[in-house]
């Protein structure tokens, strides 16, 4: 929630401090915006999007900007987001709804080897947004209803000229998230490595 | 259970995905009067949105953005043609002179030839076709004449209408995109978007590279024809500039109104006449060896024979405009093709 308008009216109205006179009339869009009777579509994936911890260092307006390149898709129970091998453009959030990520691919029982449940606030599929030609390494399946928000390559393309320093934030989110995995991937490699040699030495 | 029944719903969901599109495409490919400035504002639209863009990486909103592409290009391409009307006006009075002449080099050419047959073999050739084909000509002209303020209505409604739509189009194009993808199938999804992507950048590509050879042959001719002091020197270069983005045809269109004109004011044996032939050469020379290997090849990558095909079927359908469209959209075709040659036989088998 950091940075957030609504924690800095906060913690200035809890220590007491006087609010700054100044219109400002950016905050004015974004209070009309963020007004709680007007819960149109139109702010409620900035809303989402600002309790999703990979992009905690953006903006409000940053994140109002973004919600605008995104694509908020529908589906329905069982129904597959991707599969496996498919080739892959877009990085989803889960906006509602459960989606359970697995091995096995096409067709037959999707359920068996289930290996991750998303649920609400989570992501998946940050690497379609960075490779070329990527593939899906894991089928996708929503278990329930649900409604997930995606952002594609052609929109990133499309971020990236319009709004390079948006683009910029999201491309060093995702790659944070992405070094922390490669991080703890290779610590756990050099654990096995380990392992292994004492098995070999036993 | 849940599966089968959900793969049925997804069928249901494609097909009439599909079937919505391709009504809305015969229903604008029937009516010429429309879809022909709609093809031509979605290709103004394609060229100008990198400039769009820029402009909205210096943080103007969409809207403003577009209004000051058109405040400038109103400005670019509107003082030349006031500046041109007048010229225009005496240049078709100059044609009501030049047909005559034509019709008097005709008739002189041809009783060289008579009497050149006459002296050679004895025998006298009949002037009657000759007469009747000039008599044709006259008539083929009034009645152009009769329909130039029909065409000039088409024009008008062309003018309005192009920069009309490619203003929305470019403004609302997110919003359409939006739409379009709100209603794509799951299924598809994916794959459908990075189509529709891939295919707009080629299109633009395309056309941005078309601008600039366009503007590299005609400048070229321009410039020589002034040098030369030839009359209509920037309208002829205008004109090989613009036949110039119609793939191996264009060229030889751009060069006749050059030949017809230098035959009639300095004849078709004149110096004068071999050098104007000799700077269309150059300019195309410079177009085919160091313009088009850098630019357009390296966007499309077709066939000649499929070029030259595709040339011919769009000038079938649409005129012109399809001579212009066929190409970029023949490549977008062979894109999809691939692609979903590519889902069918290589995703599947593996």
């Amino acid at each position: 929630m950091a940075g957030s308008y609504e924690n800095e009216v906060k913690e200035t109205g809890a220590s007491k401090l006087e609010l700054t006179k100044k219109i400002d009339f950016s905050m004015m869009k974004y209070l009309w915006l963020a007004n709680p009777l007007s819960g149109t579509r139109k702010d409620s994936i900035p809303k989402f999007l600002r309790n999703v911890e990979l992009l905690k260092n953006f903006s409000d307006n940053e994140l109002r900007i973004l919600a605008k390149y995104m694509h908020s898709r529908k589906f329905a129970e069982g129904e597959v987001v991707f599969r496996a091998g498919e080739i892959g453009i877009g990085f989803y959030f889960v906006f509602s709804g459960t989606i359970e990520l697995s091995h096995d691919d096409l067709g037959t029982d999707v359920s068996d080897e289930k290996f991750l449940v998303l649920e609400e606030f989570s992501y998946f599929g940050e690497l379609a947004l960075l490779q070329e030609g990527n593939q899906r390494t894991a089928t996708a399946l929503a278990k329930n209803k649900c409604e997930l928000v995606g952002i594609f390559k052609p929109d990133l393309d499309n971020l990236i000229v319009r709004h390079p320093v948006i683009a910029a934030k999201l491309i060093q989110s995702i790659s944070i998230a992405l070094a922390d995995r490669l991080y703890f991937l290779t610590s756990e490699a050099s654990k096995m490595y380990k392992r292994i040699k004492q098995l070999e030495a036993k | 259970m849940i599966l089968s029944n959900r793969k049925n719903i997804n069928k249901i969901q494609l097909i009439y995905f599909v079937s919505v599109i391709v009504l809305f495409c015969t229903l604008v490919l029937a009516l010429p009067r429309i879809s022909i400035p709609l093809s031509l504002a979605y290709i103004l639209s394609l060229a100008l949105t990198p400039i769009v863009s820029s402009l909205m990486a210096l943080r103007m909103s969409k809207t403003m953005a577009t209004l000051f592409i058109f405040v400038v290009l109103g400005f670019l391409v509107g003082w030349p043609l006031v500046k041109m009307i007048p010229m225009l006006s005496t240049e078709s009075q100059n044609l009501q002179d030049i047909i005559p002449k034509i019709e008097q080099y005709i008739i002189l050419q041809f009783q060289y030839l008579r009497e050149f047959v006459k002296l050679k073999t004895g025998h006298e050739i009949g002037d009657a076709y000759v007469y009747q084909g000039l008599q044709e000509l006259q008539n083929w002209s009034t009645s152009a004449v009769v329909r130039i303020p029909n065409i000039l209505a088409n024009l008008m409604e062309w003018i309005f209408l192009v920069p009309f739509f490619t203003f929305f189009i470019i403004r609302d194009s997110d919003s359409f995109k939006k739409t379009l993808l709100n209603s794509t199938p799951n299924m598809i999804f994916e794959r459908f978007y990075y189509v529709i992507h891939v295919f707009n950048r080629q299109l633009g590509n395309y056309f941005f590279a078309k601008l600039v050879e366009a503007i590299i042959v005609g400048g070229i001719i321009t410039t020589g024809l002034l040098i030369m002091d030839i009359k209509y020197a920037v309208i002829l270069g205008f004109v090989a500039g613009l036949t110039n983005i119609v793939p191996y045809v264009g060229p030889f269109i751009g060069v006749v109104p050059a030949i017809i004109l230098g035959m009639l004011e300095y004849g078709m044996t004149s110096p004068t006449m071999g050098a104007i032939l000799m700077l269309y050469a150059v300019a195309n020379a410079v177009d085919v060896f160091f313009v088009f290997p850098f630019l357009v090849s390296k966007i499309v990558n077709l066939h000649p024979m499929i070029v030259a095909v595709s040339v011919i079927v769009g000038s079938h359908y649409m005129g012109i405009t399809g001579m212009v469209i066929s190409i970029p959209v023949v490549a977008a075709i062979k894109l999809i093709v691939t692609e979903i040659y590519n889902e069918i036989y290589t995703e599947r088998s593996r």
